[in-house]
């Protein structure tokens, strides 16, 4: 159903709910009689304690907010100290089995790896996998080539 | 476009002094009560009746419309004049009580049972003559945002572009909700009647 723009709300339920259309209840609801007599005197006093209440809180003077600010920045930084520092010998000692092994395997992970690379980094040009049939040949190729170059063959 | 220069009819009937020159008061704190008693003598009752049919019980608009005056009082000088004082009204207005009804909603354990509508149900008692039992109740069942909607378009009168400025929604938006809104209170008139 293709919709019409209405101008009204009434053109627009014509079109679309006839059938609501001049039936909808359109009284105002009213209040209790005097209602609004005392609702300023019951907003303001309560406006008024509110804004006692909480603004006691957070009123600072310049000097306080100074010295508040610079609290906050002391204990940032000591609590990003305490994390970050090592862990105590009782520390440690509190730590369980299962959470030590797991790091150690880890640590150890990591350190295997670092071998392996120092020991291909400072291994011999000569592996034993790149002797060819005749080993002879190679020993005897790569002792006639500079070190740079042989490492390029090697790749 | 700029809210001001959407909800012109927004301006509130002020008998002594124009809403820029209650705002330049309301920043004065020697003159702010005084402008803030004469900005609620021209806004509680148009503020009433909206509550009101939001939350169709006079205690509880009773307590959301005093809140709504008391938000405005502390953060008035948060207002930075890019509408009408009323237009700040009633969005405070318009916040305040979809928040007291997506809480009220939450307390209760399902939805609504069709045919019961608590906060409609002292109304005929409070307002004998003000609305039918089943009006009230088709309405007691429309969620409360649609219901903010419909009451926005049906009784305030106004259009989409007003609406959309008011509650920062699309005005496609806006039209699905007030139509939705319609076919639920025709299906339960339907059934009920």
């Amino acid at each position: 159903m293709v919709q019409k723009d209405s101008h009204t709300v009434h053109d627009e339920l014509r079109q679309f709910a006839p059938d609501l259309s001049g039936r909808i209840p359109k009284d105002d609801p009213l209040p209790p009689p005097q209602y609004f007599s005392g609702l300023q005197e019951r907003v303001l006093n309560r406006a008024r304690k509110r804004s006692t209440q909480t603004g006691a809180f957070w009123r600072l003077s310049p000097f306080g907010l100074r010295t508040a600010a610079g609290f906050a920045l002391l204990l940032a930084a000591f609590g990003v100290w305490w994390l970050s520092r090592p862990a105590s010998p009782a520390e440690l000692a509190e730590i369980s089995s299962e959470v030590l092994t797991t790091y150690l395997e880890e640590e150890l992970a990591d350190a295997e790896v670092d071998l392996l690379l120092e020991y291909v980094q400072d291994a011999p040009t000569t592996l034993p996998i790149l002797e060819g049939v005749d080993g002879n040949f190679f020993d005897d190729m790569y002792m006639e080539l500079p070190e740079e170059d042989m490492m390029m063959d090697m790749l | 476009m700029h809210p001001i220069n959407v909800i012109q009819s927004f301006q509130p009937l002020v008998n002594r002094h124009s809403d820029q020159d209650l705002q330049r008061m309301l920043r004065d704190p020697e003159l702010k009560e005084k402008a803030f008693r004469e900005l609620m003598d021209c806004t509680q009752e148009r503020l009433y009746r909206l509550v009101y049919r939001m939350t169709g019980n006079h205690e509880d608009t009773d307590d959301l419309l005093q809140e709504i005056f008391i938000k405005a009082w502390l953060h008035v000088e948060r207002f930075v004049g890019n509408s009408t004082l009323f237009t700040w009204l009633y969005r405070i207005a318009v916040n305040e009580t979809l928040n007291f009804l997506e809480r009220r909603t939450r307390k209760r354990t399902g939805n609504l049972p069709e045919g019961s509508s608590p906060g409609w149900q002292n109304a005929a008692s409070d307002f004998p003559l003000w609305q039918e039992k089943t009006w009230q109740e088709a309405l007691a069942q429309l969620p409360p945002r649609q219901r903010l909607v419909f009451g926005l378009r049906y009784y305030e009168e106004l259009d989409y572009r007003q609406i959309a400025a008011l509650l920062h929604l699309s005005e496609g938006a806006l039209k699905a909700s007030f139509h939705h809104a319609t076919q639920k209170i025709r299906h339960y008139l339907s059934k009920h009647q």
